[in-house]
């Protein structure tokens, strides 16, 4: 391990000798944390750099595994005692990260062991071991393409809810890669610095669809509020809400997405009968919801609404945008499980997405390597589920290095 | 926007911008306490703070003299201020924006717009003509999110029209978000030490006003401060505290409703605390800084009461079986009614045996 570590720290210290990390803005009032190499278990917390040439040099003498900094601005962001650093304001953040959303090929890359009885498997860990019940679960988690456009799929999404819907404008949002398996975005603007934990939840809260409320927008007859007139091209939830019918009842699995959403087999049945109408209703100039809301029942649209608002919805991590006091990854930092960088990206970046062209720092050579154990898919790389020798690019190398993976370079 | 107010806007709004501006150049002293109109400001501002301790409502009519119905304003901020009681000054300044409230009910969109934007410094916007009718202001979602007055459906973000940064609302969304911000504007303001040199005009003042609130208090406080027990929880709260005691992970309005139950019968930061304890993502940082703010001690210094039913109801969180919460609207009033009832059982108990 010490070897392996030794080596890490080397080739890092080798990219940080040029690198060009992120200065994010009033740097004397940020914290930052490291986790250096060696010393993994351990955070090193409450440090603060009068300029930029002070953090520089510091990353570059101890070439950190891990560089954390505060979205928070703080008035003494170095006092050990979190109350006494007296906080000014915050930067809103949202974070994807695959860990949250259920994607297929999990079951290609993801491992878990109990370390209770030592049972494995593969894909998503159990809550507790399905041999021996233990919550004593350790992870093995990989990334694949397949992960990273998912993430991708749903960065792309939370930017059209922060550009249309909340206004920002989008050479605001700093958005990076995360270094491992998702995204992040970054607003650092005056307007909203001090915004509090409450109302960092609504903005989660809207962006994830929760307690959106179909009452609100179909007229039933329980209906307590005044509706809203729904159009395709409305703002907010209104414009999501009326496509995303549009797209449930005129599907051609409209009978599988009924039963997923949890209906009656008999209320399934009734809509079925009636969806031609339906869709007839929903084509109309301007819509006619009330015909929708006498024929299906209040019960039915609160599951449906839940169902839709999900799959619209973006799934965010919402601790790390209610977190105030939040420590997040410095764009162009290296993230220590991976040896990628947090790269900042444009939006352009985004939607090309390309881990080789935009997150690599180290080279793509084919080295020779052996590996115990390997998982099926990594990056864009098949593995071979025997094990032994086979050849990766250096930086995929890397990668199994630094996530603790069974693995040595073989020389030939 | 050069609209001025009028000197019946300033009795009306006597927390405005204006107002302020118009104390200052009345040049009122300290020393102008002690003469026959300081008297008249005096009494003026007792009856203010008298009228929200006895009725909760401070009417809305004037002092024949204007000038003596706006300095009243200040002048009440500075009694209730020195008494230093959280309830009183909760009390007194929901009072007082409820009382603005009214007024601004019956004002024109103009003069709503020009207290929001030159008093509250809000970025709003009024359009006659929108795409959604009656939705003709539009305000920036952070001052939006920092007014919400209450968690319910009908503010909750997800359920309004956001295009641009900015939240479309009717008239009367603006009232009363208003209101929220006149009560956490004064709450502000009561907050805040005021220095005196001489104190003694004002001493009979705040004697009278603590007699009065005294009688008010004893009351809030008995009532509040027994302890009946778990066995008078309503099943909602008993379903988020077995949840949580279970270490299940409970989404947040439940934590928040059970931390603000909790906190409302009596129970101490640390006791919340120590219920949460076994959360699977625990953070004692965390968790005490919401349970401080929801205790009042943080933030806008206002102390949240647990959702009503009716709002328990749309996040999925109430059990009620149909029986136990029979004209019941309030989790707090369940607990109240049992924990009487039970007492009352009690007493009659022991003097039968």
């Amino acid at each position: 391990m010490w070897r392996k570590n030794e080596y890490l720290k080397r080739l890092f210290s080798k990219y940080y000798r040029n690198a060009k990390v992120h200065i994010p803005k009033s740097l004397p009032q940020r914290e930052f944390a490291f986790v250096y190499f060696g010393k993994e278990e351990y955070m090193h917390r409450h440090i603060a750099f009068s300029n930029e040439e002070e953090l520089i040099s510091h990353i570059r003498k101890n070439t950190p595994r891990h560089v954390f900094y505060s979205s928070a601005y703080y008035e003494y962001p170095a006092a050990s005692n979190m109350n006494e650093k007296e906080w000014l304001g915050a930067e809103l953040i949202f974070d994807i990260d695959v860990d949250h959303i259920d994607t297929p090929c999990k079951k290609l890359h993801d491992k878990w062991f109990c370390l209770n009885c030592g049972a494995s498997g593969w894909g998503v860990p159990p809550q507790t071991c399905y041999k021996c019940g233990s919550e004593r679960i350790k992870r093995e988690t990989w990334i694949c393409e397949t992960c990273l456009s998912v993430a991708k799929d749903e960065a792309l999404k939370l930017i059209d809810f922060l550009i249309d819907d909340f206004g920002f404008s989008r050479r605001k949002l700093v958005i990076t890669f995360s270094g491992h398996r998702g995204f992040h975005v970054h607003i650092d603007e005056e307007d909203i610095l001090k915004l509090d934990q409450d109302s960092r939840r609504e903005i989660s809260d809207y962006i994830r669809g929760v307690g959106v409320d179909y009452r609100f927008f179909i007229p039933v007859r329980s209906s307590l509020y005044p509706v809203y007139t729904l159009d395709y091209g409305a703002p907010a939830w209104l414009g999501r809400i009326m496509r995303a019918l549009y797209n449930l009842f005129s599907s051609n699995i409209l009978e599988q997405e009924l039963k997923k959403i949890g209906l009656s087999s008999r209320k399934i049945e009734k809509i079925l009968s009636i969806r031609d109408e339906v869709v007839r209703k929903l084509e109309a100039v301007p819509p006619e919801l009330e015909y929708l809301g006498k024929v299906i029942d209040p019960d039915s649209w609160e599951k449906i609404f839940h169902f839709i608002t999900e799959e619209e919805g973006v799934k965010i991590d919402e601790r790390v945008t209610i977190d105030i006091k939040r420590l997040i990854r410095l764009p162009e930092s290296i993230h220590g499980k991976t040896g990628m960088k947090v790269a900042i990206l444009s939006y352009q970046d985004l939607e090309e997405f390309n881990i080789e062209k935009h997150a690599v720092i180290f080279p793509s050579e084919i080295v020779k390597i052996s590996f115990k154990n390997p998982p099926r898919k990594v990056l864009n790389i098949d593995l071979p589920t025997s094990g032994g020798l086979f050849e990766v690019p250096f930086y995929a190398f890397v990668y199994f290095l630094a996530n603790g993976a069974e693995v040595e370079r073989v020389k030939t | 926007m050069d609209l001025i107010f009028t000197k019946e806007d300033l009795a009306k709004y006597p927390f405005s911008k204006d107002a302020r501006k118009y104390v200052k150049e009345l040049k009122f002293d300290y020393k102008d306490f002690k003469t026959r109109y300081g008297e008249e400001v005096l009494e003026r501002a007792y009856l203010r703070i008298n009228a929200a301790i006895e009725r909760r409502v401070i009417p809305p009519i004037f002092d024949e003299d204007l000038d003596v119905e706006i300095l009243s304003f200040p002048t009440a901020l500075l009694l209730v201020g020195n008494i230093g009681d959280s309830l009183l000054s909760t009390r007194y300044a929901i009072a007082e924006s409820k009382r603005a409230s009214l007024f601004l009910r019956n004002e024109s969109s103009e003069k709503i717009l020009y207290l929001a934007s030159n008093t509250f410094g809000w970025k709003i916007i009024f359009r006659k003509n929108g795409k959604f009718q009656g939705y003709t202001f539009r305000l920036f979602f952070r001052d939006y999110l920092s007014h919400i007055p209450e968690h319910s459906p009908a503010w909750k973000l997800s359920n309004r029209i956001l295009e641009n940064g900015e939240v479309l609302l009717i008239r009367h969304d603006v009232v009363r978000l208003l209101e929220e911000a006149v009560k956490i504007y004064i709450l502000n303001r009561l907050s805040k030490k005021m220095k005196v040199d001489d104190f003694s005009v004002f001493l009979p003042w705040i004697e009278k006003i603590r007699n009065s609130w005294s009688k008010y208090k004893v009351k809030i406080e008995k009532w509040k401060t027994l302890d009946y027990g778990e066995e008078a929880y309503p099943p909602c709260i008993i379903n988020l505290l077995n949840a949580t005691k279970a270490g299940k992970n409970i989404p947040h309005v439940g934590r928040f409703a059970l931390a603000a139950f909790l906190l409302n019968i009596g129970k101490t930061v640390d006791e919340v605390l120590d219920i949460f304890r076994s959360s699977p993502d625990f953070s004692e940082n965390i968790a005490r800084y919401q349970i401080e703010h929801i205790a009042g001690l943080r933030g806008s210094r206002i102390r949240y009461s647990p959702f009503k039913c009716e709002n328990m109801k749309s996040y999925g969180l109430c059990r009620d079986d149909g029986k136990s919460c029979k004209n019941i609207k309030h989790p707090l009033q369940y607990y109240y009614r049992k924990g009487i009832a039970k007492k009352r059982k009690n007493v009659e108990k022991k003097r039968i045996s």
